[in-house]
């Protein structure tokens, strides 16, 4: 495991306002180039696959955290 | 160095099937990409920029692969690049040289193929202003090395190279760890690919893209399905108020700058390829590892996004509820390749194009100016190639989207990619202006002069009524023959004295303005003379043709309001005068004929179940004889072979348009209309200058001159119309072979009369295999209206509507139809007339005819609805359901008739049945049973698979004639028989079964009549053998003439 991440703070730096869980992601900017370079900042280490069929689901910022909380930990497996 | 273990690579299936495809296609730089870094001359100095380049290439290994087909297609990784050798071309260029040396450079270096089998896949240039104020890189790379998302790896690795973040041992460590990333990438994508889920989710969606109609742009007759890939591209940039609302609509919405592209491209799409779904093919990032996203690489994967379009739908609906959840579902299913999808669809594979999607759709914003210093501006150019029939690029530069359409120039001329353009511009623009309006409001008329544009011939019309203008002729040419038939040739004058006599006697059983007489005579100078006295009356004349069913004429006759008939008692109540009874009595008065009034009704097939009889009025007609007499030069020594039936409109064109400029009618007769050979000596020996024939009958006629060495010195215009034209060398010679004669095809609706033409002759050295309709007559408007419901621009199809002064008044004591096929005229006033026919305006502005919107079809020039056909079936006792199609192609031609019964379908009394109700042309040849009508998933009535089953069942039966005991009584109907055989291209003929049972139509059994006459040297009475047309009948005709010789 690694240690928790700020997660708020990193989607911070790529989003374009202010934002809670439940905002859509594309009202703060967060498009799909975006989200990838999170989950390459995030992710536990280069190995880490994204299964990127799982991005068409993400909608607001809670789904974003929570995908990249799972990003975040897994171990080289294949996260679907 | 890599040992030959570490260098071998196992690619992925996109990559293999790009490698498929650039082997097969002959431009070897189809592939080739070109991308432009703009830097800032300032931050990076002319000294670091080819050491920064050979790093680069190091630390990205996909560079460096190349790719060998076997023990099994694979890539390998070649050491990193030293200075020498490098492919690196450098500019020095003045300052207002700059711009067009870097342009110059990348269509050097763009269109040189790779060999990627030894490598290097890329090659760069670079160009600097000697004064320092610009600099640029251009990298060239075959698209297996890189693709659209690679731009941003690039970039970063360029800035961290010329910043020297990424400088000496840091480049070596670095490359080793992105080899090993680009395994990892290459490991996870092959695993994917091959699990069973993602098969199933493939086969799921490929059965779907069945069912999305294929999208042709500009389509054509004979559109090239191989193309060499030039390609073109035309471009457009919104400006910053645009730019603004687009980013405004997106946010509104909720949805990316791709969705909004995909909706409002996709339905640019619908629009020029009249269809309401459209695959608009885009490359979705496929990396997977975290690794990946550092590396250049061929990892997308090019899926189809289903734009679905309905027209009344708002923009806003549109995007958020359709487009949006299609990418999605893209974006879902990103694991399933292309190649997947192609091996599951199994789409069309004859052409050299994309098996799946002819648009693209490519977003190429991965720069981001933000991050970057060195790198201030990357773009990607055409290579002056076309991957695709129509390819959008979206590229947002300095904070406005630049967008191009990129298209192959053998596909889709200048014209239409600027209309494309066009609509895209208008349609972004009002999408982002308001999100209320629905997709139809997004597109705009065409210009309306395209519509009104017409042949440039005048129209003079020199009276005021079709019977006033021939008292004009009369008086100009008293003395000139009117008409010429085998018994009786007749002056103007007499002509006139006659008709006004007839007149007399209409008056006499009082006929009078309004009133419709039927018109059933034997002779032409009869029909000819009662024409004029019907409209002397101010009444109407329909045409009642005694080959037709009693039941049908009754019907016309009843629906028309006719009471009083001239000539042959056809139907039963109605008063019949003969024009000797005419001549009795009466008193003459002077014209009652006026410009409101009516002049014919000719019936033509409906749709449901009856022939419409078609109303037609003075101007139409008058425009068309002031144009008739213009464009074919008519006059008074112009000669018209009267041959079409009196029940089609043709038949006005040869009769009244000469006899108001002093010429002269010549009947066909003694030739019978479907004898060919007996017709040519006629036209040679009348020495007619005009023709007019039907489309079907042109090749017969061409071939019979040939054969029998006929010359036609005197024939100046050989119209034909009925049915789409198709022309090759053999009828062309005919025309070099006669140069003062001018082919013309004429087009029109019964309902329109003839409203267009397209002339070609011996000078034109290349003639159209199909031929266009042309352009419109003078006054006439020709609308191709879109399914947008617009004027349509160049090379869009769409219905064409008739307007201007051509439609006809409708259709007789019918206005339910008449209302639904004559409408408002919304472009230009009046009314229109809807033609059901679908048509594309070429760029340069004459219209080709591409099929029907309907189930009408033509059978040697008849126009038939098939729902007129079925409806007679399905009311024959025991028939629960009928479908009628038309089966084979030009003279051959034919019906064939499904029928679903409660059980054992008569077909004997079926045919009865359809015998009695139609028109010979219209009583199907073959009659099949079905267990169940065929349906397409959308639940239609499957007509292409009933097309396919009737050839299928009708070789079948000719099987099975051929295997039957061919009984013939002697060795004359054993060769008869053969003859037969030959021109039906069958095995064998019995001797008691009608020929059309084998395919035979008017015009073969008039070839196979001429080689009769040929081997036996004696005429067959064309008349006796149609009593009963078989082999035993003709034998016996052959042996009578034997004996009588």
């Amino acid at each position: 495991m690694t240690a928790p991440l700020d997660l708020d703070a990193t989607i911070g730096k790529y989003a374009t306002g202010a934002f809670d869980d439940s905002t859509p992601l594309l009202e703060v900017g967060l498009e799909s180039l975006s989200l990838l370079r999170l989950a390459v900042e995030v992710a536990a280490d280069d190995d880490a696959e994204i299964d990127a069929t799982r991005l068409a689901e993400l909608r607001v910022v809670g789904d974003l955290k929570a995908w990249l909380g799972d990003l975040a930990v897994v171990d080289g497996a294949a996260s679907c | 160095m890599l040992t030959e273990q570490q260098a071998d690579l196992a690619i992925t299936e996109s990559q293999k099937g790009l490698l498929v495809l650039d082997s097969r296609v002959a431009a070897k730089h189809l592939y080739n990409q070109i991308i432009q870094f703009d830097l800032d001359p300032a931050a990076v100095p002319a000294e670091a920029v080819g050491p920064a380049l050979l790093a680069l290439v190091a630390v990205q290994p996909a560079l460096r692969q190349v790719f060998t087909a076997l023990p099994a297609i694979h890539a390998r990784l070649t050491a990193p690049p030293t200075a020498e050798g490098f492919p690196l071309t450098h500019l020095d260029v003045p300052p207002q040289d700059y711009p067009e040396a870097v342009a110059a450079l990348a269509r050097e270096l763009g269109p040189m193929a790779f060999d990627l089998a030894t490598g290097p896949a890329y090659r760069f240039g670079t160009v600097r202003a000697t004064d320092n104020s610009a600099a640029t890189i251009l990298l060239v790379g075959h698209h297996i090395v890189g693709d659209g998302v690679s731009m941003g790896p690039i970039v970063r690795d360029l800035e961290a190279l010329f910043t020297g973040r990424l400088a000496g041992e840091a480049i070596a460590a670095k490359q080793v760890e992105r080899e090993t990333a680009l395994r990892k990438e290459l490991q996870a994508q092959n695993r994917v690919a091959a699990q069973d889920r993602t098969t199933e989710r493939a086969k799921q969606w490929a059965a779907a893209l069945r069912e999305v109609p294929p999208l042709v742009l500009q389509p054509r007759p004979n559109r090239p399905t191989q193309t060499a890939f030039t390609g073109a591209r035309v471009a457009w940039r919104l400006d910053e108020a645009e730019s603004a609302r687009f980013t405004q609509t997106c946010k509104r919405l909720g949805v990316t700058s791709f969705v909004l592209l995909s909706g409002v491209y996709g339905a640019v799409l619908a629009r020029h390829g009249a269809v309401s779904k459209v695959l608009v093919g885009s490359p979705f990032m496929a990396r997977r590892t975290i690794g990946a996203f550092d590396l250049c690489g061929f990892f997308v994967n090019t899926l189809p996004v289903t734009v679905d379009v309905d027209w009344a739908r708002t923009v806003d609906e549109h995007l958020a509820e359709h487009v949006r959840p299609a990418i999605d579902f893209c974006r879902s299913h990103v694991d399933v390749s292309f190649n997947q999808l192609v091996e599951h669809a199994q789409p069309d594979r004859s052409s050299n194009r994309n098996p799946l999607f002819s648009a693209m759709l490519a977003m190429q914003d991965t720069f981001d100016p933000a991050t970057a210093q060195a790198v201030v501006r990357v773009r990607e150019p055409g290579n002056g190639t076309a991957k695709f029939d129509l390819w959008l690029g979206a590229t947002p530069i300095d904070g406005r989207w630049q967008l191009e359409l990129e298209y192959d120039r053998e596909l889709i001329s200048p014209a239409v990619a600027d209309g494309l353009l066009d609509s895209l511009r208008t349609a972004l623009r009002r999408a982002v202006a308001d999100g209320s309006r629905t997709l139809a409001e997004l597109f705009e008329d065409a210009p309306l002069a395209e519509s009104l544009r017409t042949d440039g011939q005048p129209a003079r019309v020199e009276a005021a009524t079709l019977s006033q203008w021939f008292e004009q002729s009369v008086a100009a040419t008293p003395q000139a023959v009117a008409i010429e038939d085998p018994h009786n040739r007749l002056t103007y004058a007499e002509l006139a004295a006659a008709a006004t006599t007839a007149a007399a006697g209409l008056a006499a059983h009082g006929i009078g303005p309004g009133d419709v007489v039927g018109l059933a005579l034997d002779t032409l100078a009869d029909t000819v003379v009662a024409i004029m006295a019907i409209l002397r009356r101010g009444a109407v004349f329909l045409p009642l043709d005694s080959g037709l069913p009693t039941e049908r004429l009754a019907y016309m006759a009843d629906k028309a309001g006719c009471r009083t008939v001239l000539g042959a008692p056809l139907v039963p109540d109605l008063t019949v005068l003969n024009m000797a009874e005419l001549a009795e009595g009466g008193t003459d008065t002077s014209s009652l004929a006026s410009a409101d009034s009516p002049v014919y009704v000719m019936f033509t097939s409906g749709s449901t179940g009856q022939p419409k009889g078609v109303q037609m009025g003075h101007g139409p007609l008058l425009n068309l004889t002031g144009w008739q007499h213009a464009a074919l030069r008519m006059g008074r020594q112009t000669r018209f072979l009267q041959y079409a039936p009196l029940g089609f409109d043709v038949s006005y064109q040869e009769i009244l348009p000469t006899l108001l400029c002093g010429g002269t009618v010549v009947s066909r007769e003694p030739a019978d209309r479907r004898d060919f050979p007996a017709m040519l000596r006629r036209i040679a020996d009348t020495a007619v200058t005009h023709v007019y024939l039907p489309v079907a009958a042109l090749r017969p006629l061409v071939q019979c001159a040939k054969a029998n060495q006929v010359s036609l010195p005197a024939l100046r215009y050989l119209c034909v119309s009925g049915e789409q034209l198709l022309v090759d060398e053999e009828i062309r010679e005919f025309f070099v072979a006669h140069p003062h004669c001018t082919l013309v095809n004429l087009y029109g609706p019964t309902e329109t009369h003839a409203v267009t033409s397209h002339r070609l002759s011996a000078r034109d050295e290349q003639w159209p295999p199909h031929v266009p309709i042309g352009l419109p007559y003078p006054n006439v408007a020709a609308y191709v209206v879109d399914v947008t419901g617009h004027l349509a621009p160049v090379g869009v199809p769409g219905e064409l509507y008739l307007g201007g002064d051509c439609p006809a008044e409708g259709y007789v004591n019918d206005p339910q139809i008449t209302a639904e096929r004559f409408v408002a005229d919304r472009f230009d006033g009046g009314t229109a007339y809807r033609t059901g026919d679908r048509v594309v305006r070429e760029p340069d502005g004459v219209l080709v005819f591409l099929g029907r919107e309907d189930t009408q079809v033509k059978i040697r020039g008849y126009r038939v609805e098939l729902g007129e056909i079925q409806t007679v079936a399905t009311a024959v006792y025991g028939v629960l359901e009928a479908v009628a199609v038309a089966r084979g192609s030009g003279v051959d031609r034919e019906l064939a008739l499904f029928v679903l019964g409660e059980g054992p379908v008569d077909h004997e009394a079926l045919r009865a049945k359809l015998a009695e109700a139609l028109p010979e042309y219209m009583v199907p040849t073959w009659i099949f049973d079905l267990d169940r009508v065929p349906t397409t998933p959308t639940g239609k009535t499957d007509l292409d698979a009933l097309v396919a089953l009737a050839d299928e069942l009708v070789t079948e039966r000719r099987i099975d004639s051929a295997a039957a005991p061919a009984d013939y009584q002697d060795a004359l109907e054993a060769e008869l028989a053969g003859i037969w055989a030959e021109v039906l291209g069958v095995d064998s003929v019995l001797r008691d079964r009608p020929v059309m049972a084998y395919g035979a139509h008017s015009l073969n059994i008039f070839t196979a009549l001429a080689q009769v006459q040929e081997r036996y040297g004696v005429p067959v009475p064309v008349v006796d053998f149609f009593s009963s047309p078989t082999v035993a009948t003709l034998a016996g005709l052959v042996r009578t003439a034997l004996a009588g010789a």
